[in-house]
């Protein structure tokens, strides 16, 4: 176990001071160099840090729980993006990056009126503050201390197991945002990515070998991947009936309702749009939003796949009750503890704290993007130092009341 | 948003009748039993169907006076990715054919 947390800590230190020393010479003053990365982002930080922020480690547990329960189906959450990413490159980004615009709500102010860039912004910073930060970290945390058994570890109850992920999440997050701003996220969001399509592939991979055990033979990688495809056909199928319901994605609603929502998602969502925003050219925010697309079709072997694998050896070991409604969200745990080789706990405990982070960090910088620029600025007029501390204090005040509140 | 960025017409009153309604409409599909039985994303582009019949109604009774257009705020070079329109079809591609993999003709069967 102390191997494990030795691992961690070195590898989340690693990234941070590779983070630091690629950013330190970055002017933070300007609100072009603190939001927008100084507009200076290749196309491949792009993509990466895109990836990052949409991939967050309850995902890790979750849709692959929806496969789990579900079917192969569950993919159209990620294969479909790449089409909503297409109209990100090619019809909004060329408009938005002509009119520098920084924040979807001024360009609402831009082309329509101060009160509806109001209304919107209002909505954004809601939608933030209230949904997706505390849900990021308590459902981060809870797949945390699920699969590496934090209470066992540190001796305490669940309920501190969860704070304390929690809390270090929150107070690292913090560090970053505030004092590294857009560049340092997205540069710790790349590094941290690497670690994640490793830790995240390996669970596959090592997850077919075991299929290749359970199907007898001599447990070859061959072996297992025939075993994965031919076994259960029905999960594999990624076409599901009109008429079904969640976990399943119906077939009508690939090109309809789900386009819909990777739209709104990879199109009006601050938190997603600014890393293409700060692109370094239109090309460069291009290539970062159409690679963005290819690797979300790889996505599919991280969070769907191993789904499939956890219900192919889970039931024929077993080991987990597939009638118990909550079998969905332990099935990647349960399956990561199956296949991971200790020696790599620590290293994919520090991933998955990563993407917990990263999320986190993102949404952070974006609140903070919109209440300073959409918000603070033309209501009060302040120079943008002022905003910071203001910005911390508050995001400080509510994160932690709302994390003692979810705990 | 779309409207706003494609439409050279679209007036300010547009989104203001929009999101209330959307609120309101998506709001409803949670709480009346009878949608529950279909999947949620089916009411999420029903919505979008009703917004935009709302957006061109708008466009048509009220157009703004003068057309829109985003200013040149010459912040960076804007020539577009050279070889982007045939990445996006191999991209296209890749989503196809993994979906051809995963259906009942290949392994569904």
């Amino acid at each position: 176990m102390l191997l494990t947390v030795i691992e961690f800590v070195a590898f989340t230190v690693i990234v941070a001071v590779l983070s630091w020393y690629k950013t330190k010479d970055e002017d933070l003053s300007s609100k072009e160099g603190y939001f927008l990365a100084g507009r200076g982002l290749p196309g491949i930080v792009i993509a990466g840090s895109l990836m990052m922020t949409n991939l967050s480690a309850e995902q890790l547990v979750g849709t692959n729980g929806q496969a789990f329960s579900g079917s192969m189906s569950t993919m159209a959450w990620e294969a479909t993006s790449g089409f909503a990413l297409m109209v990100l490159a090619f019809v909004i980004l060329p408009r938005f990056l002509r009119g520098g615009v920084a924040t979807i709500p001024e360009f609402y102010k831009m082309r329509y009126d101060t009160f509806t860039m109001r209304m919107f912004s209002c909505m954004f910073l809601i939608a933030y503050v209230v949904t997706m930060l505390p849900t990021i970290l308590y459902s981060g945390s809870v797949a945390l201390a699920k699969i590496f058994n934090i209470q066992e570890i540190f001796g305490v109850s669940y309920f501190w197991a969860i704070l304390l992920v929690c809390f270090s999440t929150g107070l690292i997050g913090m560090a970053y945002s505030v004092f590294g701003g857009l560049k340092a996220v997205a540069y710790s969001d790349t590094i941290n990515g690497v670690g994640l399509i490793i830790g995240g592939f390996a669970v596959p991979i090592l997850g077919i070998f075991a299929l290749g055990n359970l199907a007898g033979g001599d447990g070859s990688f061959g072996d297992g991947l025939h075993y994965l495809l031919t076994a259960t056909p029905d999960k594999m199928n990624a076409w599901a009936p009109p008429s079904s319901v969640a976990p399943y994605v119906p077939w009508p609603l690939l090109l309809t309702g789900m386009f819909v929502n990777n739209m709104f998602y990879w199109a009006t969502n601050q938190s997603i749009i600014q890393r293409s925003l700060g692109g370094k050219n239109l090309a460069e925010a291009q290539k970062g939003a159409i690679w963005a697309g290819f690797f979300k079709c790889l996505d599919v072997f991280v969070i769907v796949l191993p789904g499939v694998i956890a219900y192919q050896l889970l039931t024929a070991q077993g080991s987990i009750d597939t009638s118990v409604g909550s079998a969905g969200d332990q099935a990647y745990p349960m399956l990561v503890m199956e296949v991971m080789p200790t020696l790599l706990m620590g290293f994919f405990a520090a991933v998955m704290f990563g993407a917990i982070l990263s999320s986190f960090n993102s949404v952070l910088n974006s609140s903070s993007t919109i209440f300073a620029l959409d918000i603070w600025q033309p209501v009060w007029e302040k120079n943008a130092d002022a905003d910071k501390t203001v910005k911390i204090g508050k995001y400080f005040g509510r994160f932690f009341w709302q994390c003692c509140l979810d705990c | 948003m779309l409207f706003g960025l494609l439409s050279k017409k679209a007036p300010s009153i547009a989104p203001k009748i929009t999101v209330p309604v959307h609120i309101v409409l998506y709001g409803a599909t949670k709480v009346i039993p009878f949608c529950q039985k279909w999947h949620y994303l089916y009411w999420v582009f029903f919505c979008f169907v009703v917004e935009a019949v709302i957006y061109l109604i708008c466009i048509k009774v009220c157009p703004r006076k003068e057309d829109w257009e985003m200013p040149d705020a010459k912040v960076m070079d804007m020539t577009p990715w050279k070889t982007g329109k045939l990445w996006a079809v191999v991209a296209a591609a890749v989503i196809i054919v993994m979906y051809i993999v995963c259906s009942p003709l290949v392994l569904g069967a």
